[in-house]
């Protein structure tokens, strides 16, 4: 059987190999993906998902945005998929979802891996409340605060201005705010 | 709870991911990725393999050769003897099988 080339260049360029690929991305797609999902193993299916898919359109990567660019917005777009997915999977169908009980999608406990000790708490809250904000805001925030990517980057990967991007992370600081005070009013 | 101590909490768990590092995939991801590559690989023949093992892909299949085999044969066995001498007429004119005394010039007998 004819084995895959993880080493021999795969773009046109001759610039990349699959190799160097993921060893040097792969904790930045991991990490995005399990920002948005905040599962684990999901996060591992869409990493490996998300590196299939480099695998397979690399040759055609023309070099007219940043890699690091193209491959976050392969994340991003996948991570978002697999949770459409993994929602409809939850609620059972339409049909389901117009005649019978809607479930109230409540998000888990989401202890991030890579969070300092003393913080473990407020992130914990911080990811809940993440996961209430509109799906744009949430992409936006999370690029910004918690892969630390500047604004015009952001941009490139969502496909939209620099404004836009300015005012999606000022509107998500701003529900998550209002989330947060609930919640910890609520715990007092 | 106090407004500006919930404000300062709720500030905090805002910049909670600060100085955070990122999160690792478990080791060996390219291995697991050159594994479900071949995994996929694999599932695409066995999915041809199994559409043409289907009973019903197979019986028809038969069937089908068996219909050509029997149009043929009724076809080639109605038009024999015209199909025959078209044959003939066709070979001649390929191979322009004509008297080979009517090629030599007798008028110019020099090589």
């Amino acid at each position: 059987m004819k084995q895959p080339d993880f080493i021999k260049p795969i773009n046109d360029a001759g610039t990349y190999s699959f190799k160097e690929i993921v060893d040097q991305w792969q904790n930045m797609v991991y990490n995005t993906a399990l920002s948005i999902v905040q599962v684990e193993a999901d996060a591992e299916d869409i990493t490996q998902d998300v590196f299939l898919t480099v695998y397979e359109k690399l040759h055609a990567f023309k070099g007219e945005s940043q890699l690091s660019t193209w491959i976050y917005r392969i994340t991003v777009n996948n991570a978002l998929d697999f949770e459409k997915k993994k929602k409809r999977q939850k609620n059972g169908g339409l049909i389901r979802q117009l005649f019978f009980m809607k479930e109230v999608d409540e998000p888990v406990n989401f202890s991030h891996p890579g969070v300092l000790l003393d913080n473990k708490e407020k992130a914990t809250a911080l990811f809940k409340a993440l996961k209430k904000l509109p799906e744009k805001q949430r992409v936006a925030f999370t690029l910004h605060k918690i892969e630390g990517l500047p604004y015009l980057e952001i941009a490139a990967i969502m496909d939209t201005s620099l404004n836009a991007v300015e005012s999606l992370i000022a509107r998500a600081k701003a529900g998550l705010k209002k989330l947060l005070e609930q919640f910890y009013q609520s715990e007092a | 709870m106090e407004n500006n101590k919930l404000a300062k909490l709720v500030q905090e768990t805002i910049d909670a991911m600060d100085g955070a590092e990122r999160a690792t995939p478990a080791p060996f991801l390219l291995t697991r990725l050159h594994a479900r590559l071949r995994r996929e690989e694999i599932s695409y023949w066995e999915r041809i393999n199994f559409f043409v093992c289907r009973p019903v892909v197979a019986v028809t299949a038969v069937l089908l050769v068996v219909t050509l085999n029997l149009f043929m044969y009724t076809y080639n066995g109605s038009g024999n003897t015209s199909t025959q001498a078209q044959a003939t007429t066709l070979a001649t004119d390929e191979y322009s099988m004509i008297n080979p005394a009517a090629l030599f010039d007798f008028e110019n007998t020099q090589p």
